[in-house]
């Protein structure tokens, strides 16, 4: 289990896409949210659990995730998250976004020279 | 859902997760106590998470404004004096504000209620030069020549009105009413709401109602259209009912009468009819009277008229007006703005009170604040707290100001002079109440702003000062809020002096009769014995017969126009030895029975007054006034002279000079006294004039409770006629001078206002100067300074702040009083003695309010001064 040091910061503005991805699979509550990052990132990413709240927030209030009270697996009331429809359309486009982020970032870190534009 | 959640909900969402966590790390192996620390550790700061879930609420600000002010409520109501003096000070000053903003409104700036009003404009006169009055009203010559002629105009019409009687089978009554042309209906755009609006078929046999005649005499019935009621002089036929709101050319003309002017009623050279016109689309007055006055130089070719009447063309210009402004006049409009500058400039001087009462407050709460903000208050959570004060004080005060000018408006409206066009319609309407709520946020930011600002600075060195030390620091704010609050209610002041100063004077001018004791009324018979002078001289000299011999009644005689009541026309007379191209000079008339005079009491001059034989018996004896005798024959005795009036543009019989009278002030005690001729009941020949309703005037101590008795003479003598104009004289010289006294106590109550809220400003300042500087007081008088220096030193203080003030408001004085023009009498607007007189009681007022202050000051125990703090 790596410690707190070696796993990676998240970067800015991409735990809002987490929670969307995780909530894509399924309602959960907030730590069930946190504990499904850090184990689907094979414990490298590890969610600030105090940042996590705030981003859960927002979401809801620009009507992206819904949450209401349950019940969770080992009988604990929490309150369970899920995608709204608005919610679901936007995971898509950020989604893609992040790809097209990633691609680029990769390009510019690939091995050899610069490729020169005309 | 986008509702918001609770901070508990949060909270409990924020329990349930650390205890899953807990729970997790024990199943890792962990001992529970590792585990919740842990938990909290990875969780990080909760109170902040909380905080920060808080202020990520959509709704957080007007939760926090909510808080605020049910703090800055707290804070107030801890403070009464400070609570009452603001709230009430804020409150009458907004309160008059908008009530005086409801008048202007209402009277002034409304549009008429015609279609396109801004069209419709009054045409006048003016002929420098000519012997005419510097604006006239213009006669039929020029309404028909302009109707027929101008390009630039949609209708043209002339609307004389008066009172006169209106009989159905069980009522009569004096009532007003109007004899317009019936292009009025066109000209305004306005229809009856039921019937027909008159045609030249009718002649002026046909006459339309307004919405309240129908009311008030007929209960609404329909079918009084096309019966016929006695109107005037003759019976005349319903045609219609004009629409409710309808007023013209005053808000009580009750009744319209029908006709037309034809080409043979034309009298070139009478002069004196209202004419209104509606101008085309996009033509300006000043388009428009050039237009006028070059249609006005064909006038003489087209009618003839005396040789006069060519000379005065000549020199005559149109003047084109809006019609509001006309109906208005300019003493009104004077009046109004005046008294709307004055409340606003109470505004004014209420802000700055609470203003400086509001940075005192800030001042004393210096320590307050630095802690704080010290211990982790937010800049933004201050200034809030600062405005969130002021912010409830102006709304405390904009609530109560509704209420007081609900109260008082209708006393202000009461008071008010008779016949100010739509003043009837003032209410507290929904614009009113809008700028009052406008005004009490501008108040609300203006007196919040600048403690909070200061409130807002980062300046710690308040802790360390430990508060005492801030003697004169930032005082100069303080101070030219008084020294301006000084300077506005000094303007004021002078204003209203000047005002009083004006009534003064015009209350003791000599208006060349009595006021006191005099009794006055009308009565208009209609019998059929009554048609010609002699007739009628016979019924008035029977009824003043019978008045006389009233208990109590001294002397009785009539008149047909009593001073300050009615004015009098003028006629164009040719004087003995004065050559008749000239057209003769223009004299006012009247005509007078009994013992009028010696009634009046207007001095007999030379001859004699007339007898009762010549009220009923033909003869063409005349007396006239000392003016009309100077004007006539310069430095000549004029008894036994003759002069040949000008009846109707016709030159009639020449009238014999017997006896000459003082002048008398016939329609406003500002004006010179009038030349006028007095003619007898009766004329040089029976049937030439009839006087049908003269005013009676009787003199006797019991004046103000005659009408009772008179009615019953008059119902005796004349059964059908109604009695009207009953008032007494002293009634009717109030009446002329309620414009004056009006406004002058309106602005007298005003300034009274202005200058006791400065004081209360400057005693606030003083008061809290002598607060901060207790300790330096008291080491002063420790080492030796005896009472009467501190008094003396404190006191000047205050006073030089008041000099600063009076420095600034004589000379604003001086650039404003001007505007009270012509409600000034006999007074200059720049009265050397009133500002003296005024500046030296502010600065006595301005002592007075620093004496107190200083007293404490002066009473300061050293020992417990240094003690202090």
């Amino acid at each position: 289990m790596p410690t707190k040091n070696e796993s990676q910061a998240l970067l800015q503005g991409t735990l809002d896409l987490l929670v969307l991805r995780i909530l894509a699979l399924g309602a959960h509550h907030g730590h069930g949210i946190a504990i499904a990052i850090q184990t689907r990132s094979g414990h490298t990413l590890l969610v600030d659990h105090g940042s996590l709240y705030p981003a859960l927030q927002r979401l809801e209030q620009r009507g992206w995730i819904k949450g209401s009270w349950g019940i969770s697996d080992n009988n604990r009331r929490a309150r369970f998250y899920s995608l709204t429809a608005l919610g679901r359309k936007n995971l898509t486009i950020e989604t893609s976004r992040w790809n097209r982020l990633v691609e680029s970032i990769a390009r510019v870190m690939e091995p050899g020279p610069a490729t020169e534009s005309a | 859902m986008f509702g918001r959640r609770s901070q508990r909900d949060f909270e409990d969402e924020i329990r349930s997760h650390l205890q899953m966590e807990v729970e997790r790390l024990e199943a890792q192996g962990m001992s529970r106590a590792d585990a919740e620390r842990a938990a909290r550790r990875n969780f990080g700061n909760v109170p902040i998470a909380e905080n920060n879930f808080y202020h990520g609420q959509r709704f957080a600000w007007l939760e926090d404004a909510g808080r605020d002010m049910r703090h800055a409520s707290r804070a107030l109501l801890r403070t009464p004096g400070f609570l009452v003096t603001t709230v009430g000070t804020l409150a009458v000053a907004i309160g008059a504000t908008a009530g005086m903003f409801g008048v202007v409104n209402t009277v002034m700036l409304e549009p008429l209620p015609f279609p396109r009003s801004d069209r419709l404009v009054a045409v006048q006169g003016t002929a420098p030069g000519s012997d005419l009055p510097e604006r006239f009203g213009l006669g039929n010559d020029f309404y028909l020549h302009y109707k027929e002629r101008s390009k630039l105009i949609d209708g043209i019409f002339v609307s004389p009105s008066g009172t006169s009687t209106f009989r159905t089978n069980d009522r009569v009554e004096r009532i007003e009413m109007a004899w317009p042309t019936n292009d009025m209906y066109a000209t305004l755009g306005v229809r009856p709401q039921v019937g027909r609006v008159p045609v030249p078929e009718d002649e002026d046999d046909a006459v339309v109602i307004s919405d309240e005649l129908w009311s008030t005499w007929f209960g609404r019935d329909p079918s009084v259209i096309g019966k016929s009621f006695f109107v005037s002089d003759s019976l005349k036929r319903i045609i219609g009912v004009m629409p409710r709101g309808f007023h013209f050319p005053s808000d009580k003309t009750m009744l319209w009468v029908s006709g037309e002017i034809r080409l043979d009623q034309v009298r070139p050279g009478n002069f004196g009819g209202p004419v209104i016109a509606r101008m085309k689309k996009g033509v300006t007055p000043e388009q428009l009277a050039a237009e006028l006055t070059r249609l006005a130089k064909e006038l003489p070719a087209r009618f003839g008229g005396p040789p006069n009447y060519a000379r005065i063309i000549e020199k005559y210009r149109a003047l084109v007006g809006p019609l509001l402004e006309r109906m208005l006049g300019p003493t009104l409009k004077t009046s109004l703005w005046v008294l709307l500058s004055a409340v606003t400039v109470v505004l004014l001087i209420a802000c700055a009170n609470v203003a400086n009462l509001f940075m005192v407050r800030a001042e004393s709460r210096r320590r307050d604040i630095t802690v704080r903000r010290a211990i982790g208050a937010s800049r933004a959570q201050l200034v809030r707290f600062q405005m969130a004060e002021a912010f409830v004080v102006a709304l405390a005060a904009g609530a109560l100001a509704v209420v007081l000018s609900a109260v008082t408006l209708p006393l202000f409206l009461r008071a008010a002079p008779q016949g100010i066009p739509r003043i009837g319609q003032v209410r507290l309407d929904l614009p009113t109440v809008a700028v009052t709520f406008s005004l009490v946020l501008l108040v609300a930011v203006a007196c919040g702003a600048a403690p909070a600002l200061r409130a807002s600075s980062p300046d710690l060195t308040a802790l360390r000062e430990g508060g005492r030390g801030s003697t004169g620091r930032r005082r100069w704010g303080r101070d030219l809020l008084v020294a301006s609050q000084t300077a506005l209610a000094l303007v004021l002041i002078i204003g209203s002096a000047l005002l009083v100063e004006s009534f003064q004077r015009l209350r003791h001018v000599d208006p060349g009769y009595d006021i006191k004791d005099i009794y006055t009324f009308q009565f208009a018979p209609d019998q059929p014995g009554l048609r010609d002078g002699p007739s009628l001289g016979r019924m008035h000299l029977n009824m003043m017969d019978r008045l006389r011999a009233l208990p109590g009644v001294t002397a009785v005689g009539v008149v047909n126009n009593i001073p300050l009541d009615e004015g009098t026309s003028g006629i164009r007379v040719v004087a003995e030895g004065m050559p008749a191209e000239t057209g003769g000079a223009l004299i006012n008339m009247n005509f007078t029975g009994g013992d009028y005079f010696r009634t009046m009491g207007i001095s007999l001059l030379q001859g004699r007054a007339f007898t009762n034989d010549e009220a009923v018996t033909p003869n063409s004896n005349v007396i006239i006034s000392r003016s009309a005798a100077e004007k006539l024959w310069p430095g000549q005795s004029p008894l036994g002279r003759r002069i040949r009036p000008r009846f109707g543009g016709q030159d009639t019989l020449a009238f014999t000079v017997v006896g000459v009278v003082a002048d008398v002030k016939q329609n406003d005690w500002r004006e010179a006294g009038q030349a006028l001729i007095y003619f007898p009941l009766t004329g040089p020949t029976a049937t030439m004039w009839g006087m049908g309703s003269p005013a009676y005037v009787v003199k006797s101590p019991r004046a103000e409770t005659l009408t009772r008795e008179v009615r019953a003479l008059v119902r005796e003598v004349a059964p059908e006629a109604p009695v009207y104009r009953e008032y007494t004289m002293e009634y009717l010289a109030r009446r002329s001078m309620l414009q004056l006294s009006f406004t002058m106590l309106t602005l007298g109550v005003v300034s009274v206002l202005a200058l006791f809220l400065g004081a209360v400003g400057l005693y606030g300042v003083l008061s809290y100067v002598v607060a901060q500087r207790t300790r330096e007081i008291g080491v002063r008088m420790a080492l030796g300074a005896t009472t009467s220096v501190v008094r003396r030193q404190v006191a000047s203080e205050g006073t030089k702040v008041v000099l600063v003030g009076v420095a600034i408001g004589v000379p604003a004085a001086f650039a404003s009083t001007r505007l009270l023009g012509r409600l000034l009498y006999d007074v200059k607007a720049v009265d050397p003695l009133v500002f003296a007189a005024m500046s030296l009681m502010m600065v006595g007022i301005g002592w007075l309010a620093s004496y107190l202050p200083a007293r404490r000051a002066s009473s300061v125990d050293p020992i417990e001064a240094l003690r202090s703090d």
